[in-house]
C-alpha cells in the first residue's frame, strides 16, 4: 500500500484500484500459461520430442537424397519417357507432337540442344541444375529432383 | 443433453468457423504452414462433449467455410474434409484410449499429425501421384504441423481450464448411463 500512496496523492485519477487478485492482464496470462505448462504430462513432451526428431531426421534424409540422387525426368505429353542420372553424360532424343527434341546431360547439368518449336525458348534457357525446362509447343517437360513441390502449395488447405 | 449444451455446441461451431476463416486471411510465412486454429475448438468439443459433437462441429465448419470461400467440392475441400474427419476420429480414439497418459496437448499433437498425414496421402492419391514430390515436402509439413499442433493443444488446454472454472461440465458416462461432472 505504501507503494501506491505516493502517486495517489499526486494524480488521483490515474490510480487503478488494486482489489482484484491478478494485478494486470499480463500477469494473469502468464500465470495461466504456467498452469497450462504444468498440465502437460511427461508423455506429451516425449511425444513432442520424438515427433520433432523424427521429422527433422526426415528433413535431412530428404535433403541428402535430393543432393546425391541427382536425377532428371523427361516427360512428353504428361508421360514419363526418360529418367536420367545427371552424373553420367548422355544425349537423348524424344518425339513430341511437333518433332524431335534433343536433350543433353553433361557434368551434372541438363539442357535442350535442339527443338522443333518456333520460339526456341527451351534452348535459350540453357544449362540447368535445378528447376525445370518446359517446351510447351512440343509438350516436353524436363524436371530435376523434387522441384515439383510447387504443386502442393496451391491445393493444401 | 440439455438445451444449454446445444447452445454451447452451436457457439463452438461458430468459433470454429470464425477461426478457420481468420486463418485463411493470415498470409503464411512458409507456403505449407497452416495454423489449424480450428483444431483448438474441435479438441475442446471432443473433451467436453465427446466424439459425435466434435465430428458434427468439424463437418459444419468445413462445409460452411467451403461454401463461403467457394471451394466446395474442389481439391482444397477434399483435402480439408479428409484431414478434418481423420484427425477428429483419431483424436477421439486417442482420447478414449490414452486420456490418462496424454493431456489435451498430446491429443492435439496426435490430431495434427493425423491431419497432415491424411492430407499428404490424399494429395498423393488424388492429385499429384508423384511420390518423390510428396516425400520431399512431407518432413517439412510434418515439422511445422508438430509445432502448430503443440501450440493449439496448449491453447485448447487453456480454454478447457477457463471453461472448467466458469461452468460445470457434465458428461454422459457410457457405463452407468448417468451424467457426471468432469
Amino acid at each position: 500500500m505504501e507503494f501506491n500512496s505516493q502517486p495517489a496523492t499526486r494524480n488521483p485519477q490515474l490510480v487503478v484500484p488494486r482489489n482484484s487478485q491478478p494485478a494486470t492482464i499480463c500477469e494473469a496470462g502468464l500465470s495461466l500459461l504456467k498452469e497450462t505448462f504444468k498440465e502437460i504430462t511427461i508423455y506429451d513432451w516425449a511425444l513432442f520430442v520424438a515427433l520433432i526428431l523424427l521429422s527433422l531426421s526426415g528433413l535431412f534424409l530428404v535433403k541428402g537424397l535430393a543432393l546425391s540422387g541427382n536425377t532428371a525426368t523427361i516427360e512428353v505429353n504428361g508421360k514419363l519417357i526418360y529418367r536420367l542420372s545427371l552424373n553420367e553424360d548422355k544425349t537423348v532424343e524424344v518425339h513430341g507432337p511437333v518433332g524431335v527434341t534433343r536433350i543433353e546431360v553433361k557434368a551434372g547439368k541438363i539442357r535442350i540442344t535442339d527443338s522443333p518449336c518456333p520460339n526456341k525458348l527451351c534452348i535459350r534457357q540453357g544449362w540447368i541444375e535445378r528447376g525445370a525446362i518446359i517446351c510447351l509447343p512440343n509438350r516436353v517437360v524436363v524436371t530435376i529432383g523434387g522441384d515439383t513441390m510447387g504443386e502442393v502449395d496451391a491445393i493444401s488447405g | 443433453m440439455q438445451s444449454q449444451d446445444r447452445l454451447r455446441i452451436a457457439i463452438l461451431a461458430a468459433y470454429a468457423i470464425g477461426l478457420h476463416g481468420l486463418e485463411r486471411m493470415i498470409p503464411a510465412p512458409v507456403p505449407w504452414l497452416r495454423f489449424g486454429f480450428a483444431n483448438i475448438i474441435t479438441l475442446t468439443a471432443l473433451i467436453l462433449y465427446g466424439l459425435r459433437v466434435a465430428m458434427t462441429i468439424t463437418l459444419i465448419r468445413i462445409l460452411i467455410v467451403s461454401l463461403f470461400t467457394g471451394s466446395f467440392l474442389g481439391p482444397g475441400f477434399v483435402l480439408s474434409l479428409g484431414g478434418g474427419v481423420a484427425s477428429t476420429l483419431i483424436m477421439g480414439g486417442a482420447y478414449s484410449l490414452f486420456s490418462g497418459i496424454f493431456s489435451p496437448v498430446g491429443i492435439g499433437l496426435i490430431g495434427a499429425m493425423a491431419h497432415n498425414l491424411t492430407q499428404l496421402s490424399l494429395a498423393y492419391l488424388l492429385f499429384i501421384r508423384r511420390m518423390e514430390a510428396i516425400l520431399f515436402v512431407a518432413p517439412l509439413i510434418l515439422f511445422l504441423g508438430i509445432i502448430t499442433g503443440m501450440i493449439n493443444g496448449m491453447a485448447s488446454g487453456l480454454l478447457l481450464k477457463k471453461l472448467g472454472e466458469k461452468i460445470t461440465v457434465t458428461k454422459l458416462n457410457p457405463k452407468t448411463k448417468k451424467e457426471e461432472k468432469i
